[in-house]
């Protein structure tokens, strides 16, 4: 309504004063009956809001002119007037683009700084608009809520839920319009003529109405379906429809066979439907009643609709109230837990999201503030030379205010200019930072140059004119009569001296700021990929396999199958070692466990670890060096006594200085003995310190899914097909997935963080550029108006190296505020990058350092060459008035 | 006559309505496919006003304020007369549709 408001001002004063309360009423209601009706595209209305008022606004000053017009001269004096219904706007854009089109090179210098500054801020705007502004692509996306599981006791925040916890929170409480739960299933799909892994989601049957979403072809999800004993049902992915069944409509009611069960296909989504987590192949429903499953289960995703008027906050309490009932029902498997309610939008961009999409718009922002720095200071210097067509126009009766707004309208052209060439830069910008994005980033979001975005760049065009061109404007048109004398020099002393010193030192600050920024995210994401990670991933190639129940029942044929596997895998050429884990390092699992330790005082509920089930091998392959004890080895089966092996990080937790091997660990009623010690792995994440971790052998467990590792001699890829017949020889049938190099998942990793110190190096470039450019013309500027002072200091004999000391050493004090400043606010801006960094400090002074001295030889350059051509100087014609 | 202004004199032919309150008549009576922006619906009736076709009224005993004054507006009788004969054109119009059958059996 802020931006109505201003927008109305279009419109003539009268015509604001009869209506403009008025219309923001019936513009809100208008709003309101949109929204009821439906979700509207939110930029849409505005454009045609905007459309509406500008067009209306024009007509009514129009008809205001012509009314004024034929008051004042009779109606014979319109024609004449007809042409410039916006009272002088036309002529001063006119006269614009005559003054500039004769001064070429300062246009072009003007126009293509501004559209850095403009197309770098439209570019990251687009991103940020797209990630934290763009509405989700689901009906009324501002009420879906999630729903996570978390466990204060034992630190656990954001966990999945179980899915009968979830069922209680939504029959019980009112808050919610519906709620759906969502888990992970990946059946393997057979019958066809290439087995294929897919990647299911389990939900009850009101998934799609959550989302809002009416399938395609065929239907949803009827209750029935999730009933136990129904018949299977499956509900298709537009995508998985199209890649594997060609679009073809007839697949309704026809049967897919999934791990050896057959499911009726029932419907199928409509394209546009976007999955906000993961890119599932299809819907399964759960077919049990929610209320039997397990509430240790924590392996579900529960996602709300908001009813109509609930706000968050209603809806914490009421979930948090059946949680405490839960607690007190349940208290074996539901103590300690409660729930935590956040918008799904919230949940998707995450922290790390919002905050680098805050730090870059910061970045940008300064790029554009240099920009405007350096234009208002050739604009200062040209002033300075059209001292006397301003005085001449005001002594011919040209009112100040006149004079202010031709002058800004020169500064507009130049702004507008600057933002048409800068959206053509932005979108090849939002093309390449889009295809740089990670890989995991949900379908949900997308980024364009789309017409709000192209608002903001006109926005920040009009903005930066004001910034860049109003002091100049006023300092211009304060030219008086005096101008005209011969010879003057009036206003060329102090005030715009002082003015100059002033935009070097902004200039040299601000660029310290970015250069800063820019060098600590490098250092730190050249850190994350070169720190001791406990593992070695080069040179390993690794892959998933997850053999179906109904092929393989029990534990003792999952071992024997991966066994076999893994033998033939060791016996390729170029393969030194081979093992399998659970989940590898970085690939997103946080399966974790509680244990108890016999002889140590252990906090209730005992010490949380992160859990890795491995084979003998895998430590091997991943070049994990043993700090203690023994490799784990084929003896390690089911029936074998139960071992474990331990980080470090566990040990100086637990232990202390004791010797760990031979202790026991208790989890869950087995007693585990330690044999082993491991060091510490970056396995969560890059950025997380490793926690406190325990490693069983997988084959005293019933993992389904395992990941392979192989350490290959020579380049993994290379090897990936070899591996693959080797699997196929023990099963053909058995789809292989995830195939990649290690250092593939690790750049997964650290890819975004690189996309931003890349954005952010760029920028500091930029600004580094934008700040020779202008200390050097601060520097001519002031040389050229010193030219009498300086003649006359050659003349009393003054040295050539004197003089150029004199005009360095007034840059180089400049340079000097500005580093001072500029490092102050480096100091507590940096606290803002480092805080999505690990590894680096904020006061890292090697990037201090550098910058520092990258600075003060840019300011050396910038102040240099001007003073040299001072020292040049023949005292007798600069005496005689020329002008450098 | 422009469509906007034939809508907001139909809206006002039987009866005495404030700005919004036009505009919402008018999104319901045609199913939401006329919207009138703000700044057409106040142009228009400023436009209406001074060609006399629409006068402000008195706004009716205990009609909503809102927290301001709303200017009610009634239909003059050269208003009426206007409107009578652009709705007289229209039929003609969709007469002659009729008659050739464009609408299909009527």
């Amino acid at each position: 309504m802020k931006l109505y408001r201003l927008l109305l001002r279009v419109y003539p004063r009268a015509f604001r004063e009869r209506y403009a309360a008025e219309m923001e009423r019936t513009l809100t209601r208008l709003m309101e009956l949109q929204k009821q009706k439906g979700q509207p595209r939110r930029w849409r209305m505005w454009l045609g809001v905007s459309w509406d008022v500008v067009a209306g606004g024009v007509v009514a000053r129009r008809k205001q002119f012509m009314a004024r017009a034929r008051l004042t001269k009779g109606p014979a004096a319109n024609g004449q007037f007809r042409k410039a219904p916006l009272g002088s706007l036309g002529t001063d854009v006119r006269y614009a683009l005559r003054t500039l089109a004769r001064q070429p090179v300062f246009a072009v210098t003007a126009i293509i700084t501004l559209a850095l500054g403009i197309g770098a801020n439209t570019a990251i705007f687009s991103v940020a608009y797209g990630l934290l502004l763009r509405p989700l692509p689901y009906p009324d996306p501002d009420q879906l809520v999630l729903v996570w599981s978390q466990n204060h006791g034992r630190g656990w925040q954001r966990t999945d839920v179980p899915l009968s916890d979830a069922w209680d929170w939504r029959t019980r409480t009112k808050a919610f319009e519906d709620l759906a739960v969502l888990g992970r299933s990946s059946p393997n799909l057979t019958g066809m003529e290439r087995p294929e892994r897919l990647e299911a989601r389990t939900v009850t049957t009101n998934v799609l109405s959550v989302f809002g979403v009416q399938p395609m072809l065929g239907r949803g999800f009827a209750t029935a379906d999730g009933e136990p004993g129904a018949q299977p049902a499956a509900v298709l992915m537009h995508g998985f429809w199209e890649r594997r069944f060609g679009g073809d409509a007839s697949i309704i009611g026809r049967t897919i066979t999934l791990d050896g069960e057959s499911h009726t296909v029932i419907g199928v989504t409509p394209r546009e439907f976007v999955f906000p987590y993961g890119s599932p192949d299809l819907f399964l429903p759960f077919r049990i009643d929610p209320a039997t499953a397990p509430r240790t289960n924590h392996s579900h995703v529960a996602i709300a609709r908001l009813a109509p008027g609930v706000t968050l906050e209603r809806a914490q309490r009421e979930v948090q109230e059946v949680s405490e009932s839960l607690e007190r029902e349940f208290p074996e498997s539901n103590a300690g837990w409660s729930a935590h309610v956040v918008f799904l939008h919230a949940d998707l961009v995450g922290d790390i999201g919002r905050q680098v999409s805050l730090v870059l718009m910061g970045a940008v922002g300064f790029v554009l503030l240099m920009a405007c720095v350096n234009v208002a200071n050739l604009l200062l210097a040209r002033a300075n030379g059209r001292r006397r067509e301003v005085a001449i126009r005001a002594a011919l009766g040209a009112g100040r205010g006149r004079m202010i707004r031709q002058l800004l309208t020169e500064s507009l052209v130049l702004a507008l200019a600057g933002a048409a060439i800068g959206v053509v830069l932005a979108f090849a910008g939002v093309t390449a930072i889009a295809a740089s994005m990670p890989s995991d980033l949900p379908g949900v979001f997308h980024f364009a140059v789309d017409p709000p975005v192209l608002l903001f760049a006109l926005a920040l065009a009009v903005g930066a004119t004001l910034v860049f061109g109003l002091v100049p404007a006023v300092r211009a048109s304060a030219a008086s009569a005096a101008e005209l004398r011969e010879d003057s020099r009036a206003g060329t002393g102090r005030r715009s001296r002082r003015l100059g010193g002033f935009l070097v030192i902004a200039q040299t600050a601000l660029a310290v700021v970015l250069l800063v920024g820019g060098g600590v995210m490098t250092r730190g994401v050249a850190h994350m990929q070169r720190q001791d990670l406990g593992y070695q991933p080069s040179g390993v190639l690794t892959m998933r396999l997850t053999p179906p129940a109904a092929k393989y029942a029990g534990v003792t044929e999952l071992n024997t199958f991966y066994d076999e596997v893994l033998e033939r895998v060791r016996a390729l050429p170029g393969v030194e070692a081979a093992g399998t884990i659970h989940t590898l390092p970085l690939a997103g699992s946080n399966s974790s466990n509680s244990y108890t330790v016999p002889g140590v005082v252990t906090p209730e509920g005992g010490y949380p670890s992160r859990m890795g089930y491995v084979s003998p091998g895998y430590f091997e392959a991943m070049s994990i060096r043993l700090v203690r004890g023994r490799p784990v080895t084929m003896e390690d089966r089911a029936d074998a006594p139960p071992v474990a092996w331990v980080n470090e990080a566990l040990v100086r937790r637990v232990f202390g200085p004791d010797d760990p091997i031979g202790r026991t660990l208790e989890m869950h009623g087995s007693v585990l003995t330690i044999v082993g010690i491991v060091p510490d792995m970056r396995e969560r994440a890059l950025l997380r310190p490793p926690e406190p971790s325990i490693y069983l052998p997988v084959a005293q467990q019933s993992a389904r899914s395992r990941s392979l590792a192989i350490r290959t001699t020579s380049d993994p890829n290379a090897l990936a097909a070899a591996v693959q017949r080797a699997i196929w020889e023990v099963d053909p049938d058995q789809p292989v997935y995830a195939v990649q190099a290690m250092t593939d998942l690790l750049d997964t990793s650290v890819s975004p963080f690189r996309l931003v110190a890349t954005l952010m190096l760029i920028f500091a470039l930029i600004s580094l550029l934008l700040g020779a450019v202008g200390i050097y013309g601060v520097t001519s500027f002031a040389v050229v108006r010193r030219t009498h002072e300086i003649g006359i200091r050659v003349a009393m004999g003054a040295e050539r190296r004197g003089v150029i000391l004199l005009i360095v050493g007034e840059g180089m004090r400049r340079a000097a505020i500005g580093l001072v400043l500029g490092v102050g606010a480096a100091l507590l801006l940096s606290r803002a990058l480092v805080s999505l960094l690990v590894g680096v400090s904020a006061t890292d002074p090697a990037t201090f350092i550098v910058v520092i001295v990258a600075l003060l030889i840019v300011t050396f350059l910038g102040a240099y060459l001007p003073a040299r051509r001072a020292a040049r100087l023949d005292p007798v014609r600069a005496l005689g008035g020329a002008q450098l | 006559m422009k469509p906007a202004w034939f809508q907001i004199l139909l809206s006002l032919a039987d009866q005495e309505l404030h700005g919004t309150a036009i505009m919402e008549e008018v999104l319901a009576r045609t199913d939401g496919s006329i919207r009138l922006w703000p700044g057409t619906l106040y142009g228009s009736l400023a436009e209406l006003t001074e060609r006399g076709w629409i006068a402000e009224a008195e706004a009716p005993p205990g009609a909503p304020t809102e927290g301001g004054k709303r200017r009610f507006y009634a239909i003059t009788p050269s208003g009426r007369g206007v409107l009578a004969e652009e709705a007289k054109r229209l039929a003609s119009y969709v007469a002659t549709a009729q008659s050739k059958r464009v609408l299909g059996p009527a």
